[in-house]
């Protein structure tokens, strides 16, 4: 198992290094921060001291060379536009997106297994139809305009629920039910199609005949089975919210890291998208450890490889 | 007690609809099974004789399968007609089925032991840690070195026959009534095959058992069977004793299925394999099943379906030629 962690890790590290390269310089091809920052009518000396002071003014190689040898050091710089450690700016956002997340997440999971069993346990029937209809729909429909729809509707209109920004409980409802869509919809038909395969499976016929409910034989027997690939399916989505919903968190002036990070791409402040970049994607390299690991807890056939 | 019948079939009839066509599956089985006897129902695949078995377990899948007709009595109760529920309460504590691919039929996720103790738990006769002794006092009953140990292990960490032993430790865990083997040795090579054999009629006789016992082996027949069911196109078309059946068939398919396999006693030493394949069972011929397939059959074999014929006291077949087959056999 250490042995696993351990070339998992290097894996991650190298993925990291990689993308820490391509997102330094992608980044800085978006032009000279300087322009953004100081005034139109900023005289020439004081853009070369802006300039000189953020290290801008050295080549791109050398300024790469400096941020390693900070980065070592734990220091990612300050955000251009916040005049604070980027690293704070991140690690201040991120839980909000981690919880929105968190929240949209398991409700999808646990809303699509009991829709997609209950689907598969009479395919065909009323329920199948409808769950798989609600399940396409979800899938399929674009996330910015349900969202903005929603806001209209609920916020502009009837005035239930605010339009943007984070609280308690009713600034929640719509980017979760906005973020469950297509993390719900998928997962219904990959439920519903695995459980099809494990109902109609001789172990399920076994359990039967032992006598054991209809309850158990579904939700025991047979989703234990077909959780495999759910894990697969919800892993591959959860990394897709926790790098954060860029679209969502905009159209909701929801304060998480993905849209910290838009904000600092307009605005080339490179220190933060460069940090928020980092936090990411050392989050995705642990859930896919988790994910790992939770394949290992399901599937005995891998423990024993 | 021991005149009546553990189990009683009557008359059962199987189709499955698929969107085309109706597949005969079964078409008017009828056998009894009585306490301490082994029924073996002998057939090709496509016969019937699995589906019947799952009709009996209530097993199938509806739709596509419906039980078109025919009565399932144990021990006097109609089980087609009981709530599924009061049947699966049965299932496991009365009647236990043994399936033919035991990689297949066992959970790959749950260890075995956990799913043998799962039949205390699921009839509430132990749980927790008294459960999970019981099933290392099975696995250790049938034949399974290191039963504590191989109790938390895995199906895919067994040998065939160590799987199929422990299918048979959860068909017998409850001691139940009646066991219905699947082509419990099919998927076995022939040394194990023999072992699982011997292993199901030594417990099928300690615990006094009746046991229905599906297969396509006439040496599995000949060797654990009392009485014997052949089936085709889903009917029963022969029945008797295995004895009297084996040795003088009065159906020309079990004559057909007699000389198509190698026996040490065979007179003319020249195998003779059955012509044909197995009939499409959503177009079934007409009068007797087989006559296309039949090296004695005439005019009436393709125009009337044969009544059910005494051969020999406790023999019947379903043939109209009995007489020439009985004395060709």
């Amino acid at each position: 198992m250490a042995h696993f962690l351990g070339r998992r890790a290097l894996h991650s590290g190298i993925a990291l290094i990689g993308l820490i390269l391509a997102v330094f310089f992608l980044v800085r091809l978006t032009g000279d921060p300087t322009a953004l920052y100081l005034p139109i009518d900023a005289s020439l000396q004081t853009r070369i001291e802006f300039a000189k002071k953020h290290g801008f003014d050295r080549p791109a190689t050398e300024q790469f060379l400096v941020f390693l040898k900070d980065v070592s050091e734990g220091d990612l710089g300050y955000s251009l536009r916040k005049q604070r450690p980027a690293m704070e700016l991140v690690l201040e956002a991120y839980p909000t997106t981690l919880a929105l997340a968190g929240v949209a997440m398991t409700l999808s999971i646990v809303l699509a297994v009991i829709v997609g069993a209950l689907a598969a346990y009479r395919p065909g029937g009323v329920f199948d139809r409808v769950g798989s209809m609600a399940s396409l729909a979800g899938a399929s429909a674009p996330d910015f305009w349900v969202a903005i729809t929603g806001i209209l509707v609920f916020a502009v209109t009837l005035r239930w629920l605010p339009t943007s920004g984070t609280g308690d409980l009713p600034y929640w409802i719509l980017p979760i039910v906005v973020l469950m869509l297509r993390p719900f919809g998928l997962m219904v038909q990959v439920v519903r199609a695995s459980m099809l395969g494990a109902l109609s499976s001789a172990y399920v016929k076994t359990a039967r005949a032992k006598g054991v409910g209809e309850t158990a034989v579904i939700f025991v027997h047979a989703l234990r089975n077909a959780s495999l690939s759910v894990v697969t399916v919800a892993g591959d989505l959860t990394v897709g919210l926790i790098n954060g919903a860029v679209i969502v968190e905009t159209v909701f002036g929801w304060p998480g890291v993905g849209k910290l990070m838009i904000d600092s791409v307009i605005q080339r402040d490179f220190p933060t998208v460069q940090a928020a970049v980092m936090v990411t994607a050392t989050a995705i390299f642990l859930l896919n450890i988790l994910i790992d690991l939770l394949y290992v807890a399901l599937d005995p056939r891998i423990r024993h490889q | 007690m021991r005149d009546q019948p553990v189990l009683d079939v009557d008359d059962l009839r199987v189709e499955f609809r698929t969107g085309r066509e109706t597949i005969h599956a079964v078409n008017g089985v009828s056998f009894q099974v009585a306490t301490g006897e082994t029924a073996a129902i002998l057939g090709e695949s496509g016969s019937g004789k699995s589906v019947t078995a799952a009709a009996i377990m209530r097993l199938l899948q509806s739709p596509p399968a419906f039980v078109t007709g025919g009565a399932v009595r144990f021990k006097g109760k109609d089980v087609l007609a009981m709530p599924i529920a009061d049947w699966r309460d049965s299932c496991g504590r009365e009647v236990a089925m043994v399936f033919q691919d035991a990689l297949m039929s066992l959970n790959p996720v749950f260890s075995v032991g956990w799913q043998i103790a799962e039949l205390f738990r699921a009839h509430s006769i132990a749980s927790g840690r008294a459960a999970d002794e019981r099933a290392v006092e099975l696995l250790d009953r049938v034949g399974i070195p290191d039963p504590a140990r191989r109790a938390k292990d895995y199906t895919h960490q067994f040998s065939g026959g160590m799987r199929q032993r422990v299918m048979i430790a959860m068909a017998i865990a409850l001691g139940p009534d009646l066991l219905i083997a699947d082509e419990p040795t099919t998927a076995l090579d022939v040394t194990v095959q023999a072992q699982i054999m011997e292993l199901l009629e030594g417990l099928r006789e300690e615990a006094d058992m009746a046991m229905i016992l599906i297969t396509h082996d006439l040496g599995v027949v000949a060797d654990a069977a009392d009485n014997v069911a052949v089936m085709y196109a889903g009917r029963v078309v022969e029945r008797g004793p295995v004895g009297d059946v084996l040795r003088r068939p009065g159906h020309a398919y079990t004559l057909a299925l007699l000389d198509s396999v190698p026996r040490v006693q065979s007179k003319g030493g020249k195998l003779r394999p059955i012509v044909g394949s197995p009939p499409d069972l959503a177009r079934i011929p007409t009068g007797c099943a087989f006559h296309p397939r039949c090296r004695f059959a005439t005019d009436i074999c393709r125009r009337e379906a044969p009544p059910a014929v005494a051969v020999a006291p406790g023999c019947s077949a379903e043939c109209h030629h009995v007489e020439r087959v009985f004395n060709d056999g």
